[in-house]
């Protein structure tokens, strides 16, 4: 869901899995302050086919925001859902 | 010796949520109320919305500062766990507690429901008395808002009652 119009995400085509974890854990462990169970991967040809955008947004390198997100909450809540359906889950070993 | 059934079509076990002004209206609430007390201490109604009241408070509790994610999400607000108890405790049977209870960053919270990898149900409660909701049954799709008020709307109701069945 989004925050603000946004949401966050790293684009992470063409780097290692290795690397993916890593980013989760520099950027996004260390600022919750919490464990990490898993991510979600998707592309951003299904972000747009939706009728959403993917911009970057860095600092940090390869951080970007999914924007173009509807005004109605209700229909956000669709779009996720409809996100979340088509994205991979990876869980964290 | 008894055995739990699961409860799939029940028309539920509520407190009263109508409105009477005379005596008699009184007694019966407070009789009716204990019954539905007695059933709330039963192991099979009871305790899986005890429990279910537990994770919640903790999510609230995990949930009440600013940048409780590190993006700078709003602390969950007091009415949105609030209206979160309520709608648990007016759920007709343990059978409709929610499979995920999620904070969002503008303070609201999200229930989610689940049924296989293509019918999903969710809800957003804010504080402010409304229920935001959509879901994926399948090929179709729906979103809207309604009121939330002494009972758990029907349009909600029906959905459970689609996803569950």
């Amino acid at each position: 869901m989004p925050h603000k119009g946004e949401t966050s995400v790293f684009r992470v085509s063409g780097i290692s899995d290795i690397e993916i974890w890593h980013i989760g854990e520099k950027y996004v462990v260390s600022s919750q302050n919490k464990p990490l169970f898993g991510r979600a991967d998707i592309t951003a040809s299904i972000i747009m086919d939706n009728g959403l955008d993917v911009i970057p947004q860095e600092p940090p390198v390869k951080h970007a925001n999914i924007i173009g997100w509807p005004e109605d909450k209700s229909k956000q809540m669709e779009m996720a859902m409809q996100l979340a359906l088509k994205a991979q889950f990876h869980k964290k070993d | 010796m008894s055995v739990a059934i699961t409860c799939t079509d029940c028309t539920g076990i509520s407190y009263v949520t109508g409105k009477g002004f005379s005596a008699a209206f009184e007694t019966l609430k407070e009789c009716y109320e204990k019954v539905v007390n007695d059933f709330r201490d039963t192991e099979t109604l009871g305790r899986p919305l005890h429990q279910a009241l537990q994770s919640l408070e903790e999510v609230f509790k995990e949930c009440s500062e600013d940048n409780w994610d590190g993006y700078n999400a709003h602390p969950m607000t007091e009415g949105a766990y609030y209206e979160a108890v309520r709608l648990f405790e007016m759920l007709p049977s343990p059978t409709f507690l929610p499979d995920e209870v999620t904070p969002e960053p503008d303070g609201s919270i999200s229930l989610e429901w689940y049924k296989g990898k293509t019918r999903l149900f969710a809800i957003s409660l804010s504080g402010r008395n409304e229920i935001v909701y959509a879901g994926i049954f399948g090929p179709n799709e729906i979103h809207g808002t309604v009121y939330f008020g002494a009972s758990v709307p029907k349009r909600v109701m029906e959905n459970l009652k689609d996803l569950l069945s």
